[in-house]
């Protein structure tokens, strides 16, 4: 009964996911009731299953470190940022000193740096990001949730991409390990470890945009404009995903309960698929945590080359402009997405292989 | 005695290998990996004498002989300010690989440290490193990175040597961040080896912990550093370029060959040369040092032993 629940729930779960995902890939805007639908569904789907598998305290133990951990990174990127020479007026035309005055004034940059701390981190804990510096006027938030979709969904594709990419490559590899197709594999996953993204992206666009023009150079405006950055995004993950599967596989497949398997006359097909593929994941989802969190934060280079509204200007010009709100928004969304996906990767961990013990 | 008993004969008994010259009979074997070592040697040699491989100074300007393609007084030809293209390639070399190799000295030495005094303490010790280590790794690579670069920029270090003062600053923020990794891996391998008979024998010998930690321990663990070392090169000199890239690498008229790239991307249509030649040193370099990390990793990672 408390399985079956569990499946049901999770191809529910599944497949909201897959049509939002196909929905948002060719229409571009999710209708909102889905994306609220899909969200209560996810969430649901997420509770019973640490309730089911009495995981719940962990998550919840989890949920409160990472408020902490959040906070105390908050304070160390404050601290960094404040001891990073250069201010945010500091303008090749030097302003006259009073009116220089009166801007730090207006955002509090003359009192003692505790007080601006304090300041700032109780503005963070009532929500409140702060106003940018060099956006005038604008709160730090709103350009947050406007610049973040488009990096999410690249990110999200490019995931996408990487594991559907990488798994089978790898996989393939162990399956016929030191034959051709091993080599093949392996090969093509070391050229795309060693392809650098802004060699690759240009002469993609040079090949698909101007050689054979079928696809968009630049922005970020329906299913064709997706198609290239998440394939230059992607490669390079899926690369080492081939790679961290393969060598996982290997290990795997010379422990005991395969050679088990294999004694009890299982085919070939179910051997891979069944025992080998679930335990060799562990590495992969390791990995897959911290990549997760910087790939959906934004990349700067791919969204440069391809001129898309992302994340990823912000994560560089903010440190460059000295914009500190914005230089701690950006870390923040980076560190809250990291907490949340190594969350995640633990709950699959003890998902894939029940001998991890959550605690 | 019954284990001995299993050994098999060989035909040269008393002649034994050690781990080392196993690893590199290994490594023979495989082609691959022989040809990216001597790719590498030649990639190390240009770097070193960059400065007598240079046809001309690497900033020296001819007006004369803007956005030229190949010719024969400048090979690759020469880019927007009239600079020979070769002979800024060879520099790059140059640049590209001290950052990748000095960075990865210098990250391994404070990772290792740090890792192996976290790992060797235990307890407390070890947790409150590693959390911190966490914290660290939570902050966005590249805010952390430009951060640190910006500062030690400013502090303005070898006011007299141009290009030592281009390079420290990437230097030190690229070893401080990726050290990180490195403590997390190397502190594994001391937790390993932590629990296996001969440091126990040694320490109920009367050892100190120091002498263990460098005499049994690091020893053991060189293999691994050694790979973990060509594998961090290769990526310390794309994340070089990385930053080159985006205009925050190495100031002009230094180059790189990730700067080279970023000043060729744009005209990639009407001058391909800009960004082509650049990105095969690169694209060769890096495909080298994989190849050979792997071939490292397969040949002296005891893991791997019994799977040829």
């Amino acid at each position: 009964m408390k399985t079956k629940l569990i499946k049901i729930l999770g191809l529910a779960t599944l497949l909201a996911l897959v049509s939002s995902l196909l929905l948002s890939f060719f229409a571009y805007e999710v209708p909102v009731p889905l994306f609220y639908a899909n969200f209560l569904l996810v969430g649901a789907s997420f509770i019973y299953y640490t309730i089911s598998q009495k995981m719940i305290l962990f998550v919840i133990k989890r949920i409160v470190g990472a408020f902490g951990v959040i906070l105390i990174i908050a304070s160390l990127t404050f601290l960094l940022m404040r001891t990073m020479p250069g201010g945010p007026f500091d303008e090749e035309k030097t302003l006259p000193p009073e009116i220089k005055a009166n801007i730090e004034a207006k955002y509090n940059l003359n009192a003692p740096l505790y007080e601006q701390y304090i300041d700032y981190m109780g503005g963070l804990l009532k929500g409140d990001l702060g106003q940018s510096y060099k956006y005038l006027g604008r709160n730090v938030s709103d350009i947050i949730g406007e610049v973040f979709p488009a990096s999410f969904q690249l990110g999200l594709y490019a995931l996408i991409i990487s594991f559907l990419l990488g798994i089978p490559l790898g996989l393939l590899a162990a399956a016929y390990h030191n034959k051709w197709q091993d080599t093949l594999s392996m090969m093509i996953a070391i050229l795309g470890v060693a392809l650098p993204s802004f060699l690759v992206a240009p002469v993609l666009i040079q090949m698909f945009s101007f050689g054979w023009p079928h696809l968009p150079a630049a922005l970020w405006d329906g299913p064709s404009y997706y198609l290239l950055p998440m394939i230059v995004l992607g490669t390079r993950p899926a690369a080492t995903i081939a790679r961290l599967t393969r060598a996982s596989v290997l290990e795997v497949i010379r422990s005991d309960y395969i050679r088990t398997a294999k004694a009890k006359g299982l085919s070939r097909k179910t051997v891979l698929f069944k025992h080998v593929l679930r335990n060799s994941l562990i590495p992969v989802l390791t990995y897959a945590g911290p990549l997760i969190a910087s790939i959906l934060s934004g990349t700067f280079v791919i969204e440069l080359i391809f001129a898309i509204p992302g994340m990823g200007k912000h994560l560089i010009q903010s440190v460059s402009n000295r914009d500190y709100p914005l230089i701690l928004a950006t870390t923040l969304l980076f560190s809250a997405l990291l907490v949340f996906a190594n969350l995640i990767v633990d709950l699959l961990y003890s998902y894939f292989d029940p001998r991890i013990r959550l605690s | 005695m019954s284990a001995a008993a299993n050994i098999k004969p060989t035909e040269e008994p008393q002649k034994g290998n050690s781990l080392w010259m196993d690893g590199l009979k290994r490594l023979k074997k495989n082609k691959a990996s022989v040809v990216s070592f001597y790719l590498i040697v030649f990639i190390c040699f240009v770097a070193i004498f960059a400065n007598q491989l240079m046809p001309y100074p690497f900033d020296e300007q001819f007006p004369d002989h803007i956005l030229e393609g190949s010719s024969s007084k400048f090979w690759l030809g020469t880019d927007s300010l009239g600079r020979d293209l070769f002979s800024r390639l060879i520099y790059g070399a140059r640049m590209s690989m001290a950052v990748g190799i000095l960075t990865a000295i210098i990250s391994l030495v404070i990772g290792a440290i740090y890792g192996s005094i976290s790992g060797w303490a235990g307890g407390r010790t070890d947790s409150i490193m590693m959390r911190a280590v966490d914290i660290l790794y939570s902050i966005p690579t590249l805010v952390l990175l430009i951060l640190v670069k910006i500062t030690f920029d400013s502090m303005d270090m070898f006011p007299n040597n141009p290009e030592l003062k281009a390079l420290t600053g990437m230097l030190l923020a690229l070893s401080l961040v990726s050290w990180v990794t490195l403590a997390r891996i190397v502190r594994g391998q001391v937790l390993q080896l932590k629990s296996i008979t001969f440091v126990e024998a040694a320490q109920s010998m009367g050892a100190s912990n120091f002498r263990i930690l460098f005499k049994h321990i690091f020893p053991n663990i060189l293999g691994p550093i050694i790979v973990l070392l060509t594998i961090q090169i290769p990526s310390n000199i794309l994340f070089e370029s990385f930053l080159s890239f985006i205009g925050l690498g190495l100031k002009p008229p230094f180059s790189s060959w990730g700067s080279l790239a970023n000043d060729g991307w744009r005209s990639m249509k009407s001058y391909p040369h800009l960004m082509v030649y650049p990105g095969i040193a690169l694209f060769f370099t890096m495909f080298a040092f994989n190849l050979l990390g792997d071939g490292l990793r397969d040949a002296f990672d005891p893991k791997m032993n019994n799977t040829d």
